[in-house]
């Protein structure tokens, strides 16, 4: 066994030619393209159809339910229309990869769209990634840079926005230890704690490709331990070889669990994660061929039903009858459906907007799932049943009686 | 709502442009009388396809983004009156990939958009008329159809 791995790596070293290695790395950042803005993603998000957006992109295109009456509430892929309900969350792992395979160009990249988030107050979850500081930096930069064009009210909205947020960023690097503690203490909980992940880098399984200082080890699947075959990424971000999570024993629950975080996956099961595939097998021809062999074998072993093909839209559907509030613009930070529709509760102690808000079964379930955004959401926080508070927030919810009476005919909401 | 994205996105379909686009076609982003660049609004020029009656002819067209771009599509526009059974008399494009409720998705580049219209020039959809002269004539006198496309091919020389 170790011995022709060995041999494998060494066949897995020698894929590019040097003088080609520049044309390569360009094609492999087209392969992470995000295709709503054309550039490189950042805080890749990958929906239950497997396409990848920017964490950004994917919030701001989504339905956020203000033009109920003519769309419905649900959203459609930007790439190939499948509607969803969920809104991801942000593959740390890919981000970490991203960081790792195209350093210089990721970093530019995080810098420009932290810049971008801030402008739109819907801040991505920080990791912890060392990037931090330099992202201060960054804004202050870009804050001096939009005030030589004042003449312009978007550029003049822009530099009031980043500086109205500018103290309570810097504040942010203050607290920073604490942040840091608190998210590597989540990261651990997720099962990619730093040394873990140098860990995994001595690992003696590991190949790398040539050209872009990649690993095997970057992207493996922590179910089998082993570099990710036909990957596919839950709602909850996390990444699996298809094999992993299809053929897991436990038949006896309809819905798929996380096996990483153990949330449950709402809404459709995942597709393939085709980019990913496809880069997978480009870099690591040998490595991969050899995992799509092992699953294939693994696959005419096992004589159990796949999951995926019991999987249904069962929670949603559930739901679907008592439909009673859709509130408008505001999303569940636990399962992440947007816009959030039922009994939703908000919580007093975040900051308004992006807010923290929970549907009903993800309040009922009494955990404290870290936010869809940056916000530092505690236990502690003290969440309230929106439309039985203040009624400051009545805002922004929408009580609509009967759904099924009223779709197509009620204008859209006025806000 | 979505500011932000809009003009990033169109950046890039610009650069993407000019780095490489299908041949005989023009897009640039819309300029004001003092030379400042409008990256929401593109003029843009389109050949009728090699070998049909739509041949010769450049057309002009007028692509409109919206902020909420690339969530919504762009509208898209022929000078008012254009020949075609799917142009408003407005001018405006009727077609599927522009429309947010049928066909449009936040991955379509502006190049695919004009490529599809392009297509559409000789492949009308009967399906989905937005202008009754030229969609009678196409329906009951291919024959005037087929010359009244000629002469507004005529009408719309190459640019110099």
């Amino acid at each position: 066994m170790e011995t022709s791995d060995e041999e494998k790596i060494g066949s897995a070293l020698v894929p590019v030619k040097n003088d080609a290695a520049e044309e390569f790395s360009n094609d492999v950042t087209d392969v992470f393209t995000c295709q709503i803005c054309l550039e490189l993603v950042h805080k890749p998000v990958v929906n239950a159809c497997g396409h990848m957006f920017c964490f950004l992109c994917v919030h701001l295109t989504m339905n956020h339910g203000w033009e109920w009456a003519v769309h419905g509430s649900e959203s459609s892929c930007p790439l190939c229309r499948r509607q969803y309900m969920h809104f991801p969350r942000v593959c740390e792992q890919l981000h970490f990869f991203l960081l790792h395979a195209f350093p210089d160009a990721y970093r530019r990249r995080c810098k420009e769209a932290h810049v971008e988030e801030i402008r739109s107050k819907f801040v991505s979850p920080q990791f912890d990634d060392g990037l931090q500081l330099d992202l201060t930096e960054a804004i202050v930069g870009e804050s001096s840079h939009s005030d030589l064009d004042s003449g312009k009210q978007a550029a003049k909205e822009a530099v009031e926005t980043i500086s109205g947020e500018g103290s309570p960023l810097v504040a942010d690097t203050r607290v920073d230890p604490q942040r840091t503690n608190s998210s590597s203490s989540r990261e651990q909980e997720d099962g990619y704690d730093l040394e873990g992940r140098s860990a995994n880098c001595k690992d003696e399984n590991e190949v790398s490709s040539s050209s872009t200082g990649v690993a095997t080890s970057d992207l493996k699947c922590s179910v089998c331990n082993d570099l990710l075959c036909r990957p596919v990424v839950l709602n909850c971000g996390h990444v699996f070889c298809e094999e992993c999570i299809t053929s897991r024993d436990d038949a006896e629950e309809s819905a798929l669990r996380c096996s990483t975080c153990s949330s449950i996956h709402p809404g459709q099961s995942p597709s393939l994660f085709l980019e990913l595939h496809d880069y997978l097998d480009k870099t690591f021809p040998s490595e991969y061929a050899r995992r799509q062999r092992e699953m294939a074998e693994r696959n005419n072993k096992s004589c159990v039903p796949k999951k995926s093909e019991q999987l249904s839209n069962k929670p949603g559907d559930e739901e679907k009858s008592s439909f009673r509030i859709v509130h408008l613009g505001v999303g569940c930070d636990g399962c992440g459906m947007f816009p959030m529709i039922g009994r939703g509760f908000h919580c007093m102690g975040c900051e308004r907007v992006p807010g923290y808000d929970l549907c009903l079964s993800c309040y009922e379930s009494q955990t404290t799932p870290a936010g869809r955004f940056n916000q530092k959401h505690t236990r502690e926080h003290r969440m309230v049943e929106i439309g039985t508070h203040a009624s400051e927030d009545d805002e922004y919810v929408e009580d609509i009686d009967d759904l099924t009476e009223v779709d197509g005919i009620l204008p859209s909401p006025e806000f | 709502m979505s500011g932000g994205i809009a003009r990033g996105r169109l950046a890039e379909e610009r650069k993407a442009w000019r780095k490489n686009h299908p041949h005989g076609f023009v897009a640039r982003p819309d300029s004001g009388p003092d030379g400042s660049m409008n990256l929401m609004v593109w003029q843009c020029t389109l050949p009728g396809k090699t070998g049909t009656d739509w041949e010769g002819g450049f057309f002009p067209l007028a692509i409109h983004f919206s902020e909420d771009y690339p969530s919504k599509p762009p509208k898209c526009k022929f000078p008012a009156g254009f020949f075609h059974p799917n142009v408003y008399p407005s001018g405006t494009v009727c077609l599927s990939i522009l429309n947010e409720d049928s066909g449009w998705r936040p991955a379509i580049t502006v190049k695919q958009i004009l490529v599809g219209i392009q297509e559409l020039l000789d492949q009308p959809n009967p399906a989905d008329p937005a202008q009754t002269e030229a969609y009678q004539l196409f329906i009951q006198d291919p024959e005037e159809y087929k010359r009244r496309v000629k002469l507004q091919a005529k009408n719309y020389p190459p640019p110099v």
